[in-house]
């Protein structure tokens, strides 16, 4: 229907219009602004419906049950089964609950692996390899060591950092011991500078976005007037 | 009567959370797991249909009664309605609708989320001089000094990389002091994780519903 410099023409006109009505957010909440999330917002329920509609009801679901064998038509019809009850949760509560249950179950599992594998287990072979010397040449050793302890020191303080609990008898109320203090005072350092590294990097990201939007708005009106 | 249910659910949660954590370590599990992780992928896809409903639903409420802010919600469900339609009859194979999609696409979603990215920029660097303006601290100058010593050795500005001692301070930064930080807020979100999915399987916490 639309030729290619037209649907261009609509998308640039399109996206002009939205980077303006999200970029006037800068000088507060406003209408406009109000409109293009509301909009965005529907979108993209509306594609991430479309999206788990082909990727998960078409190839998993009905697909395979148009063209499997009887084991495995039982097979996925438990899931279906499960998900209308899931679907009933909307003005039901209890059929529901069972499929939530289930969910819940191997969401836990998943959880528990994850941080597990993922996470716990890397991390703590990357704090104990820090002291691995085996490979590095003895010029740089007390480098490696001095890098070592500094990593070390922070991982285990901004660990520390995060314990609240305190003890608390009848006579006097609970408040932290003075090593406890040293070490937060110390972990409030190290999670500082995290923070402000993490920050960094998100900044960066964020102006790159700026850049391009930017760049984006001046080639429209480049090839709108000028070419 | 409520009670056994709410045992039921217990033992449905733990029973399959077993198996799908027995079937990472034992091989002879890992085929039901596999099973158990298609079927609740499959009720993702379920969970989300119930999502997007209620957001209808609110959104449909909202436009019925009038309330306020009702024309934001028109826009909403206009919007998701048509990407919704477009998407069900271009998959019949009508190509004009998957045009009109990838306008919308490309037109709105994608600059959408760009732009609301580089509105981050702004926010970010308002919030860090609000931040030297209400709450000077020894904390807060060495966020800062962090953030600009980071920021600085990644311009690519010939005067700023000539400065000897900022890119080894920018590396002693970022990757020893940030990692020993990040490494330990990095452990304590994994066992914060742990913790929880050990809570749930114990049947400590029940999300599903039941005491």
């Amino acid at each position: 229907m639309f030729s290619a410099p037209i649907a261009d023409l609509i998308t640039g006109l399109f996206s002009f219009v939205f980077t303006i009505m999200i970029f006037s957010y800068v000088i507060g909440d406003n209408p406009f602004f109000r409109v293009a999330i509301h909009v965005f917002v529907g979108l993209a329920a509306g594609f991430v419906t479309l999206v788990v509609f082909e990727q998960i009801f078409i190839n998993k679901l009905i697909a395979p049950m148009l063209t499997g064998n009887w084991t495995q038509l039982a097979f996925l019809a438990i899931p279906l089964i499960m998900g209308f009850l899931l679907l009933s949760k909307v003005r039901y509560q209890k059929p529901g609950r069972w499929v939530v249950a289930f969910l819940v179950g191997v969401g836990a599992a998943a959880a528990i692996a994850g941080a597990l594998g993922g996470t716990l287990l890397p991390q703590v072979w990357a704090s104990i390899n820090l002291f691995d010397f085996s490979e590095n040449q003895s010029a740089n050793f007390v480098d490696k060591l001095v890098e070592g302890i500094i990593i070390l020191t922070g991982t285990v303080f901004t660990l520390a950092y995060f314990q609240f609990g305190v003890r608390e008898n009848a006579t006097k109320p609970g408040k932290s011991s003075v090593l406890m203090r040293a070490i937060t005072s110390i972990a409030e350092f190290f999670i500082a500078i995290t923070f402000g590294a993490l920050f960094a990097g998100v900044l960066s990201a964020a102006l790159t976005a700026l850049v391009e939007r930017t760049h984006s708005i001046i080639n429209f009106f480049n090839s709108l007037f000028f070419q | 009567m409520k009670r056994i249910s709410s045992a039921a659910y217990a033992i449905i949660a733990i029973s399959t959370g077993t198996l799908v954590l027995l079937g990472y370590f034992l091989p002879q599990v890992a085929p039901f797991q596999m099973i158990l992780l298609d079927w609740a992928v499959i009720l993702s896809g379920f969970a989300v249909f119930v999502g997007v409903g209620n957001l209808f639903s609110v959104h449909y409420t909202k436009i019925r009664t009038r309330s306020k802010g009702y024309l934001y919600s028109f826009a909403t469900l206009i919007s998701m309605l048509t990407i919704l339609l477009l998407g069900f009859v271009g998959a019949l194979g009508f190509s004009v609708f998957t045009e009109v999609e990838n306008v919308l696409l490309n037109g709105i979603m994608i600059p959408v989320e760009i732009s609301l990215m580089a509105v981050l920029a702004v926010t970010l660097v308002y919030s860090s001089i609000r931040l030297l303006r209400d709450r000077v601290n020894v904390k807060s100058i060495v966020f800062i000094l962090t953030v600009l010593f980071i920021l600085l050795g990644a311009a690519s500005s010939p005067w700023i990389n000539a400065l000897p001692f900022l890119g080894n301070f920018r590396l002693i930064i970022s990757q020893v002091f940030a990692t020993g930080g990040a490494r330990g807020i990095l452990i304590g979100v994994a066992l914060g994780a742990l913790m929880t999915g050990l809570r749930i399987f114990f049947g400590a916490d029940r999300p599903y519903g039941g005491k």
